[in-house]
């Protein structure tokens, strides 16, 4: 397996399609809470829009004790990227043909297997602390613009806001990256993962309102689990708009419904790798 | 499985669907020696190899490669192949491809400049890969095959799309590789090239090993080439003379007789008065023998 990850991280490092991925990730919250939250700001207060919150309200989102609640209130855009990279990883072995390659050359299949998604965390491992740490530069600026006095988020909010990120790129990565492997296809695997995340568990949310089954379901998706996790960091404010609490429960239930599903995922991905015919 | 024996498969046999793709194929391949693996396309060869790697696995019968079941990792470290097309990964240089296999076949990576340099891609190294033609694929394919020093080489169709100084090389450097010990299981269409290299051949047909052994056994002896006026004449004074040994090819009859009997032959096509003006023996090449085996042979199989 350590052979595995070693050509993964080779792979992975010099892949063009990563780094754009990975870019995409870094400017995302810097572009959509930051750049946008403050120019929002700025119109506010030049009175160009009105706003229903207060002008304190909206730039106190853009300090730096808030930066963890920015950072998560992208969890949709996370889950949208961690399942592009995981269904990329798996699923271009497939398009390319390299599998026969990789398969020939000596490591088992499941240490393959388990080398990719090794990689792929390690990733992630250094793409989260470089997000918040860019999340954390922008904040200090727009602080710095509007002269109010640095307030750092409380010391346990950054690793648990970390953590929680992890876990919202890590359950649609490994989504993506089962889907891929059972359907060998990279492009299927992302359009099934996008469908299932973002229309069906999307039609039971807003069904699951009127049906107590469909509200216990609701409680046991994905999803809705990844988007509650985000939202117990903190309430809405003006410029961050972070999703609503959507499945009932307590932290602990949210953290392991995701990890039961990445562990559920990373399995049945195994099993369907162990037995293919490789063609 | 004996000591020499590098592959051996007892009634392989690998179905998709309900179409059979390679049927109870039993054949040893021995250490040191190349094995020429022939057949048209879809005969089952390449369904074979990637039985031997592991990437497939059969229906029915069992194989050991180099002692242990085809995809253990022990033996797969110890196996260079090209399986079909070789297949790497577009954005990454012909190096850093080599890389990759080297990592994942747990060798050092100063393989792969030796591997580079075997195969003449040296200079085209640090180009990426989905700049190559298709030679250089094939070649840097062969390259991936000879990173890990390997026992055996699997090779399929390794002069696909080679120019004809490319297919030189790769006969010489097969040539090289079975000098040093290595045994090598090679599909390829190039029949003289096969004929030149390989120390035993099995054919394939529609899943089938329909024939098998060294070059001369399949070759069989040589046969008595009769050129002759008037032809049709010749043609029935042989006929009556070797009854079912004379085959007519263009304006000449093969006769499949030794070549002993030249002189009787000579003797009774002259008193019936008929104008011999060449008989010679001459040996079949393994191109006809390929031909004549597959005769009526047209539906790929798999």
């Amino acid at each position: 397996m350590a052979d595995a990850l070693r050509a993964e991280m080779l792979k992975l490092y010099k892949r063009p399609a990563m780094r754009v991925l990975v870019g995409l990730a870094l400017v995302d919250t810097v572009f959509f809470v930051y750049f946008l939250g403050y120019g929002y700001y700025l119109q506010v207060r030049s009175g160009v829009v009105t706003s229903t919150a207060s002008l304190p309200m909206i730039l106190g989102g853009l300090l730096t004790n808030q930066v963890v609640r920015a950072v998560l209130s992208q969890s949709g855009d996370f889950v949208t990227i961690g399942l592009i990279l995981g269904a990329l990883v798996a699923g271009s072995e497939y398009g390319w043909g390299t599998l026969k390659t990789e398969l020939a050359q000596g490591p088992s299949r499941l240490g393959v297997y388990l080398g990719q998604l090794l990689a792929l965390a390690t990733l992630l491992i250094i793409l989260i602390p470089a997000l918040f740490f860019l999340a954390l530069a922008a904040s200090v600026i727009v602080g710095a613009l509007q002269h109010t006095p640095l307030t750092w988020p409380q010391g346990w909010q950054i690793p648990a806001g970390m953590a929680a990120a992890f876990l919202f790129l890590a359950m649609p990565s490994a989504l993506g990256f089962m889907l891929t492997t059972m359907l060998r296809s990279s492009a299927l695997g992302i359009g099934a993962g996008m469908a299932w995340l973002f229309v069906i568990e999307q039609a039971l949310q807003i069904f699951g309102y009127g049906a107590p089954v469909l509200t216990t379901i609701v409680n046991w998706l994905p999803r809705a689990n990844a988007d509650s996790l985000a939202a117990s960091f903190g309430q809405w404010s003006a410029s961050i708009e972070v999703p609503p609490k959507i499945a009932h429960g307590s932290v602990a239930h949210f953290v392991a419904v995701l990890i039961a599903y990445i562990i559920a995922f990373v399995a049945i991905g195994a099993l369907a790798f162990r037995r293919h015919d490789v063609v | 499985m004996e000591a020499d024996t590098v592959v051996e498969t007892n009634g392989l046999t690998k179905c998709y669907g309900e179409r059979l793709a390679v049927e109870n194929l039993t054949l040893n391949v021995c250490r040191g020696e190349v094995y020429g693996f022939l057949g048209l396309n879809g005969s089952g060869k390449t369904t074979t190899m990637r039985m031997l790697l592991g990437l497939i696995r059969p229906t029915a019968g069992t194989a050991l490669v180099l002692g242990k079941l085809p995809g253990t990792p022990s033996a797969l470290r110890k196996i260079g192949s090209l399986v079909e097309s070789p297949t790497f990964y577009p954005y990454l240089s012909g190096y850093d491809n080599l890389r990759v296999i080297a990592r994942l076949a747990g060798v050092r990576e100063a393989q792969v400049a030796k591997a580079l340099d075997q195969v003449d891609l040296t200079a085209r190294a640090r180009d990426a890969f989905q700049t190559y033609s298709l030679g250089m694929k094939q070649r840097l394919g062969v390259a991936a095959a000879l990173v890990k020093n390997a026992e055996l080489l699997i090779l399929d169709e390794p002069t696909n799309g080679l120019d004809p100084q490319g297919t030189l090389d790769m006969a010489r450097l097969i040539t090289s590789l079975r000098a040093e010990g290595r045994t090598v299981f090679l599909s390829s269409h190039q029949l003289e090239e096969v004929e030149q290299m390989a120390d035993r051949v099995g054919v394939m047909r529609a899943g089938q090993l329909i024939a098998e052994g060294t070059v001369a056994e399949l070759c069989g002896r040589p046969r008595l080439l009769v050129q002759a006026k008037p032809f049709e004449q010749a043609q029935r004074v042989l006929e009556s003379a070797e009854p079912g040994g004379v085959t007519v090819r263009e304006d000449v009859l093969l006769v499949d007789v030794s070549p002993g009997r030249a002189a009787t032959l000579n003797r009774e096509l002259t008193l019936a008065g008929i104008e011999v003006d060449a008989l010679r023996p001459v040996e079949r090449s393994l191109q006809e023998v390929f031909f004549a085996l597959n005769e009526g042979e047209a539906a790929p199989r798999g």
